[in-house]
């Protein structure tokens, strides 16, 4: 072993007790996201509101624009990241049992992956209008 | 028992331990859980807006059914108050990176900056709904006109 300092034996290591050092990267991602959506959401409300009166060709006219896609596919992966973080802090707090707990992170992050991928080939498929 | 000694106040006046059924929330841990809430009820919808979008690029018909089921008048409080859990979503979140910031960590501030996250959500959302459709003119028409129908009956 090469941190002979430390008291935690190989068992406690390999059973995965203690930090898992990975906090400071979810907390930092949380923030960044957090602030990137800011400008994505703004720009998700100024949408819906000015597409609230509009026909189906407005609206796929709307999301053909390349700044639409640019800015709906950033909105989705921002987003579910950040509300992935998000959640998965919340299972970790709330859900004592350990196996549940990580079946229902690991379930929620395979959920959210799905979900995005799917939205973002819709807003592709809106924007080059392929007859799939 | 019996009086107020020195080991009397001391045990009173140690810190309680936050467990939910003991412990009366007080303002900052109030607005904590709301805030944990808030994200709970924004990713459930970010959801589902998502799926109704999927849903919509692949089943285009679905697209004039639930924009008939937008003009429904009750329909416009759901966005009203996605509007402001959207908006005091975001102040928390701003809170949270100050704070990771070392801005404003202590009770008067975390007060302070809830209280202006709560007024300005509340603006925020006053302010969209009003430049998004007139919403406020509109409803104050509707109800002028509504009591003149009666009237009239």
């Amino acid at each position: 072993m090469k941190n002979n300092n430390t008291i935690q034996s190989p068992l406690g290591k390999a059973k995965g007790l203690g930090s898992s050092h990975h906090g400071t990267g979810h907390k930092i991602a949380h923030n960044i996201t957090t602030l990137t959506n800011i400008p994505l959401v703004a720009w998700v409300i100024y949408s819906v509101c000015s597409l609230r009166d509009a026909t189906y060709e407005e609206f796929t006219t709307y999301m053909s624009h390349p700044v639409s896609i640019v800015v709906a596919i950033l909105f989705v992966v921002s987003t579910l990241k950040h509300f992935a973080l998000e959640l998965q802090v919340v299972y970790e707090d709330y859900i004592s049992c350990k196996c549940l707990r990580m079946m229902k992170i690991i379930g929620m992050k395979i959920l959210f992956l799905v979900l995005g991928l799917a939205t973002i080939v819709s807003i592709l498929k809106i924007a080059f209008g392929a007859g799939v | 028992m019996t009086d107020d000694t020195t080991e009397n106040k001391k045990m009173r006046d140690r810190p309680l331990s936050p467990h939910l059924q003991v412990y009366r929330l007080p303002y900052n841990a109030k607005m904590s859980i709301t805030g944990r809430m808030a994200g709970i009820g924004l990713a459930l919808s970010l959801m589902a807006a998502l799926v109704w979008f999927i849903a919509v690029v692949w089943n285009p018909p679905l697209y004039d059914q639930t924009m008939t089921l937008l003009d429904h008048p009750y329909s416009k409080y759901v966005f009203i108050v996605w509007a402001f859990v959207i908006f005091f979503y975001m102040g928390n979140g701003i809170r949270h990176v100050l704070w990771d910031m070392g801005i404003g960590v202590n009770e008067k501030s975390g007060i302070m900056t809830g209280n202006i996250v709560l007024l300005l959500s509340t603006l925020l959302t006053f302010g969209l709904w009003q430049i998004s459709c007139g919403c406020w003119s509109g409803y104050f028409d509707n109800a002028v006109t509504q009591e003149g129908e009666q009237n009239e009956e």
